[in-house]
């Protein structure tokens, strides 16, 4: 699947998942790649290890038997003073030692080894911490996570889905030392136990996200949408609503006329003006007869007609939203059918996420009568399915 | 594309274009937020100077004019039209700004400065110029594609590793190849057997049933059990001995089954592993590909100021300098007899005193030993490697046999220790002196308490007794101190009485009214007599006071003395101290035993209480300690009773010096993360390069030590038929199948980096003059004296020359059928004759003599021919041999015969001159030659031929060339 694709999917779960809140209408939505500061870090880290026995035993000379000198050592341990003076510079090397030759002592590192028979070592860590371009603070954990992409400088530079935004700060030269100073630091990707941490290479980079403009009813707002686990970006959708660049597009497009960007799209698509209606103040639908809705595959589709998966679902022209829709009630029932279908099918569903799933379309798709789990068997057998196997949860 | 800056100057004009306020007005209805004329006007000025101005420069369509588009504020676009005069802009448009602007902005456009924006109403009151020209060229320049990042790896480094990987990857494919599964050596019965063990890996005896079907050192696996791999030991009658490569359950052997020879094909994976460390750019030496490939080196400057621990000369000197300092890479060529094992051990001296760890690597197991044997013994070397591959004489460097001598060392080293702390243990001596100590210690404060209450006794006693005697005392004493008193007012008034009348008598002596004086002098005379009477009566009294005191005192010491009572309680009060006192001393005497036993400073010991218990309370947290340390000790000595791998991380890790062969550094898990200062290969000139890097990738530096005018690299000849059948126009392949990266890399390293050591003090100055005329441009100089004592030659270099004798008696010929030499070798029998009488010559000499030849089959018949004359085959087969054998060695004596003598005047094998070079620098008193100068002086092989030659000259002037006739008849007369 090419990285477009993938992208315009997101966008779709996105939009789907901004429609289904709570009396949210989506109006517009916008690809962006939100500006980021890659700090490339070094941190110094302990790690653990067995322990070898000479290391061992000569700590605990040192620990337990309060030997403070190199030769009472080796005498104690009957080892050479070749070999001990080895061992104490490799445990001075690691930072279990400390004193001179005559008044050895260890360290809480090397005592915490010795206590629990483990070779407690540091170790230099790189990584790289995301800090967001507008007020240079860090990103959260929950943007470290495999389904968040994100894009260094030329991989940002080179794709086009989303658009660039400009950063509006450096990188601020204390920002790490502040951030590891935060006692919520693993908030931010930043476990307590790296340590010295040093900034070594600053880089721009990009967090592919998806503004949404949307009504809730009283007022207009915007949710973002970046991909971190819950789909929403909070933490985005906070900073870019106090981002007056940001603000500023999405206000001024408020004010535009949704039918001069759905124009040439609709005479693409051979689909009359009149077919656009509007829900309310601010949105639209796109009413089609159900001639347009097709079951077939978009490969074999003629233009200006959608798959029936498609009826109720969201598309966004030039960035303005509108619902694909069709007033005959038996075509949206059809249409909650093959989506629950091919929900059911595509891996073990069980009966809860079923009624859970019928629930939310349907009260997208308002079909004449709620469509029950009976419902979708029959659906099922008559499409020759078989009987679901739906698990009890 | 970067954005860049683009000065405009003091000022840029604008003017509003004609429809310009018109389309304003459509686009405020349309978006609400754009500012009017005049805010427009603000937002310019408040650009200023100090603010950059983002813009782009738009391509025109349709055959228009390009023109400028700025954003302002971050809020709309304003496209700005260069006028014709080039004095400002018209603004024509204006829109909001999208993201897709922004978008444009960050991905790349230029950045404006002017000294300010300002809007006039008519085109003529612009004055400055618009810098468009400069606009559009910075545009023009800036839209062109960043240039392309410097490749992390260059190409030449790619493409050297890439030949290099192929290479390894044929021969792996050969050697995979080359096993053949069909020819399984069945075996039907398998027993336990006694062994040396040197470790935990499996010896088993496998009774073959063809055994004249595997070789010892054949690398076999069980057929159909590929991890149960290991090498026959040896062969006796028809039982093979398996080491396997690791402990194996014994059930998983089957009782009868067969082997399979397995091809070795490790080496070529740790080639492959090494090449891939450097190609990835993980070898810690980072300067090594440069070195190797491009032939860079990093300048340096030799460590001139460190001193060998032995007597180096002046090449050798320098080349320990070099070896040093070297950043990168050093080779030192070192010729035969000029001590590079003796250079290369004081490097590694000198490494080991700054704590720098060693490799010493070579390709052979013996070529490694020879190195580290005779190491001394103040250093920590390990020799890491393979179970029967390391020679005899460094099988106590092997890191289990290092291991199990700590271990034995700690135990008898740790043996007086565990002793003395055992006296802390429970029941122990110091710890049962304690107890007696502390017992004895409450002892003794019971004493002191029992002679505090004795002396209260014998106090209370005396109260009683002398109460009466007291209370007198008492009042006499007051008594005594009342008359003091009174006394003390009467002298005090007879020596005022005194003073008065001195006055009064002097007062009465005047005339006129001395007459009164005179009667007041008198009464005062009257006075200080009757004063002076008192005073007299006073001391009296004092006196009868003072005589009774003492009557009384006497009295008080008899009663004292003598009551019963009183007498009684002294007494009782005087045992108990004594108890005290003995106790006291009792607990002295066992603190200064327990003192003895204890580790550490304890205080000064008294018989007394208190120091005592001091003693005690600091002997007691001695006693503590030392119980933790006998624990400890115990439990360290429990730890290495036993075989333990625990220690072998440790050695390597502590160890100074660390060797193993070329492919061993790789093979060993032990050796994975050690850090390596210098790598130092000893006969790098028969090393090829893929081999090479497998220990030089694991130091950060590496010296090369060998000499390539030596014997080469033994090549895999399926190999170099496969790079001449598939690259036969790569000769730099072929080369680094041939060559050994030593001999490759010389020539072009630069003086610096290499060193030529350059005094031998092995061979005859006679020989050595040819040897280094020969193959060292002249450049080898004899540091030895040898004097010439023989009475068969009259010259350290000797040739017989076998072609006076008929062509059939001194032709070379293959072996017959019924010979049980290698079919495809030669040899040659008049030649085999005179050797056998010459090293049986210089056997019954007791010389220490070798013979070496070129070939198996004359090796075999000299071989056999002399163990008639001597005896003992085993003996003899250890000096005849090939030259390979003699590599590094040296004999008193060294024959060679030359084997070949043939009308086509083929020498074979001999064509490889730098055999001939080692075959003859090994003779440390002579070398004498056997063959047939009609065959070698006209050999077909130039190389040869002129080598011939130059040994027939130096034979003439300088040797003695002998017929074969007069030695085998000298031989005869005089054996």
């Amino acid at each position: 699947m090419s990285s477009t694709s993938t992208d315009t999917i997101l966008q779709t779960r996105a939009l789907e998942h901004a429609a289904d809140l709570p009396g949210i209408r989506p109006l517009r939505i916008h690809a962006l790649a939100f500006p980021l500061h890659a700090a490339e870090l070094s941190a110094t880290i302990e790690e653990r290890g067995p322990f070898n026995l000479l290391d061992r035993y000569i700590g605990l000379a040192i620990a337990e038997g309060g030997f403070t000198r190199l030769q009472d050592i080796a005498t104690f341990l009957g080892v050479s003073e070749h070999m001990v003076d080895r061992v104490l510079r490799f445990l001075g090397g690691i930072g279990h030692l400390q004193g001179s030759a005559d008044a050895l002592s260890l360290t809480e590192r090397g005592l915490r080894s010795v206590r629990d028979d483990r070779r407690y070592t540091e170790k230099q860590e790189r990584l790289r911490l995301y800090f967001d371009g507008v007020r240079c603070g860090a990103l959260r954990t929950a943007h470290y996570a495999h389904s968040v992409r994100i894009l260094d400088r030329d991989a940002g530079y080179a794709q086009r889905f989303y658009r660039l935004l400009p950063e509006v700060c450096g990188f601020r030269p204390g920002a790490v030392a502040e951030l590891g100073r935060c006692p919520d630091r693993s908030e931010y990707d930043l476990p307590d136990e790296l340590l010295n941490l040093e900034v070594l290479e600053v880089g721009r980079a990009f967090l592919p996200c998806f503004a949404i403009r949307a009504h809730d009813g009283g007022r207009l707002i915007t949710l973002v949408y970046s991909g971190v686990s819950e789909l929403r970006d909070h933490h985005l959708e906070e900073i870019f609503n106090s981002w007056p660049t940001a603000t500023h597009v999405m206000e001024s497009t408020d004010s535009e006329e949704p039918r001069d960007h759905f124009a040439e799209w609709m005479r693409e698509r051979k689909i009359a003006l009149q077919a656009l209606t509007w829900v309310d103040h601010y949105s639209f639908r796109l009413i089609l007869p159900p001639s347009r809705y097709l079951g077939r595959t978009a490969e074999t589709r003629e233009k200006g007609t959608f798959s029936l998966m498609m009826l109720g679902s969201y598309v966004a022209p030039r960035s303005h939203v509108l619902q694909l829709w069709c007033d005959d009630a038996p075509t949206r029932t059809k249409a909650v059918l093959n989506r629950a279908l091919a929900y059911a099918t595509a891996t073990r569903r069980t009966v809860p996420d079923m009624t859970a799933f019928l629930e939310r379309v349907c009260r997208q798709l308002e079909p004449d009568a709620h469509v029950t789990i009976d419902d979708l068997q029959r659906h099922a057998r008559e499409a020759a399915y078989g009987t679901l196997d739906l698990g009890e949860g | 594309m970067e954005r860049r800056v683009v000065d405009l100057g003091a000022e840029v004009g604008l003017i509003w274009s004609k429809n310009f306020p018109g389309k304003l007005i459509g686009q405020r209805e349309r978006h609400p937020l754009l500012p009017g004329l005049e805010g427009i006007c603000h937002d310019l000025w408040a650009a200023g100077p100090r603010n950059l101005v983002p813009a782009r420069l738009e391509r025109g369509r349709e055959g228009r004019d390009d023109f400028l588009k700025i954003y302002v504020d971050g809020r709309y676009a304003l496209m700005l039209f260069p006028t014709q005069d080039m004095r400002g802009y018209r603004v024509g448009w204006i829109h909001p700004m999208h993201f897709s602007d922004h978008d444009q902005i960050v991905r790349g456009g230029l950045l404006l400065r002017a000294g300010q924006w300002r809007v006039y109403d008519h085109l003529y009151q612009l004055h400055h110029s618009s810098g468009w020209p400069a606009i559009q060229t910075a545009w023009a320049t800036g839209i062109t594609a960043p240039p392309d990042q410097e490749p992390s790896v260059r190409a030449s480094h790619i493409a050297y590793l890439d030949r290099l990987a192929t290479l390894v990857n044929q021969g792996r494919r050969i050697e995979a190849s080359a096993g053949d599964a069909s020819r399984l050596v069945p075996y039907h019965r398998v027993t336990p057997v006694a062994v040396t063990r040197r470790s935990a890996r499996s010896v088993h005896a496998f009774q073959l049933i063809d055994a004249n079907r595997l070789t010892e050192g054949t690398r076999v696996h069980i057929d159909g059990e590929p991890d149960l791999r290991g090498r026959i030991e040896r062969i006796n009658e028809g039982v093979a001995t398996v080491r396997f490569e690791r402990p194996v359950d014994f059930g998983r052997i089957p009782e009868s089954g067969a082997f399979a020879e397995s091809p070795n094909l490790i080496a070529y994976d740790k080639k492959r592993a090494a090449i891939e460390i450097l190609r990835e750019g993980r070898a810690r030496n980072p300067l090594l590909l440069t070195a190797l490939v491009d032939h860079g080196f990093q300048s340096f400057a030799p460590a001139l100021g460190r001193r060998p621990r032995e007597r180096l000369d002046d090449s050798q000197l320098s080349a320990f300098h070099k070896a040093l300092a070297v950043p990168d890479l050093a080779l030192i060529q070192g010729p035969p007899g000029t001590g590079k094992t003796h250079t290369i051990r004081q490097v590694v001296l000198a490494c080991a005193e700054e704590e720098r760890k060693v490799l010493i690597s070579s390709y052979t197991n013996r070529a490694v030993d020879n190195v580290l044997q005779d190491l001394p013994e103040d250093l920590l070397v390990l020799r890491v490697g393979r179970e029967g591959g390391v020679t005899p004489g460094c099988e106590h460097l092997m890191l289990d046999a290092r291991a199990a001598e700590l271990q034995r060392r700690i135990a008898e080293r740790t043996e007086p220790v565990l002793a003395r702390y055992g006296a802390a243990a429970p029941d122990g001596p110091a710890d049962a002196l304690f107890r007696q100590l502390t017992e004895d210690l409450r002892r003794l404060t019971d004493a002191g308490t029992q002679v505090q209450r004795s002396a209260a006794a014998l106090a209370e006693c005396d109260d009683f007794v002398t109460a009466d005697l007291r209370r007198r005392t008492t009042a006499l004493d007051e008594e005594g101190r009342r008359h003091e008193e009174l006394l003390a007012a009467h002298v005090h008034a007879f020596q005022r009485l005194d003073r008065a009348l001195g006055k009064t008598q002097r007062a009465a002596e005047l005339p006129l009214i001395g007459r009164f004086f005179r009667r007041r002098l008198t009464r005062l005379q009257e006075e200080q007599h009757a004063t002076d009477a008192a005073s007299e009566g006073i001391r009296r009294t004092l006196g009868a006071i003072a005589s009774d005191r003492a009557q009384l005192a006497a009295e008080l010491d008899q009663v004292r003395a003598t009551h019963p009572d009183l007498v009684s309680a002294r007494q009782a009060h005087e045992r108990d101290l004594a108890v005290q006192r003995s106790s006291a001393e009792r607990a002295a005497r066992v603190a200064t035993s327990l003192r003895e036993l204890l580790d550490g400073d304890t205080p000064e010991i008294s018989p007394d209480t208190a120091s005592l218990a001091a003693f005690l309370s600091t002997a007691g947290s001695a006693l503590e300690l030392m119980r933790r340390r006998l624990a400890l000790l115990t439990s360290w000595r429990g730890r290495l009773e036993r075989r333990t791998e625990q220690l072998y991380d440790e050695l390597v890790r502590y160890a100074d010096v660390i060797g193993a062969t070329c492919i061993g550094t790789a093979t060993s898990e032990h050796l994975n993360d050690v850090d390596f200062d210098v790598a130092i290969v000893d006969e790098a000139g028969q090393i090829s390069t893929a081999d090479l890097l497998v220990p030089l990738v694991r130091a950060r530096r590496a010296v090369l030590v060998g000499d390539h005018v030596q014997l080469p690299p033994l090549p895999d000849q399926r190999l170099i038929a496969w790079a001449a059948a598939e690259h036969p126009g790569d000769p730099e392949l072929a080369r680094l199948i041939t060559d050994s990266a030593f001999e490759l890399l010389f020539p072009s390293t630069p003086q610096e980096n290499k060193e030529l050591l350059r005094f031998q003090r092995r061979m005859p100055e006679s020989l050595s003059h040819f040897i280094s005329r020969h193959f060292y441009g002249g450049l080898l100089q004899t540091d030895v004296k040898r004097v010439h004592h023989d009475n068969l030659f009259a010259a350290p270099v000797a040739f017989v020359d076998t072609a006076e004798l008929p062509e059939r008696e001194r032709r070379d010929r293959k072996p017959r059928a019924n010979e049980p030499w290698p079919k495809d070798s030669r040899l040659n029998e008049c030649e085999a004759r005179l050797l056998t009488l010459l090293a049986t010559h210089y056997h019954a000499k007791s010389d220490d003599w070798a013979v070496i030849l070129p070939y198996a089959a004359q090796i075999g018949l000299v071989t056999s021919l002399l163990a008639q004359h001597i005896g003992d085959e085993n003996a003899v087969a250890r000096r005849v041999a090939t030259v390979d054998s003699f590599q590094g060695g040296q004999h008193d004596t060294i024959l060679f015969g030359f084997t070949l003598s043939n009308p086509y005047r083929n020498v074979g094998f001999l064509r490889e001159v730098r055999r001939s070079n080692v075959a003859f620098s090994r003779a440390k008193q002579r070398l004498i030659l056997l063959g047939d100068l009609t065959t070698l002086l006209n050999a077909t092989d130039p190389g040869f031929r002129d080598l011939a030659q130059a040994l027939h000259d130096h034979v003439r002037t300088a040797g003695d060339l002998r017929g074969y006739r007069e030695v085998m008849r000298r031989l005869r007369e005089n054996p």
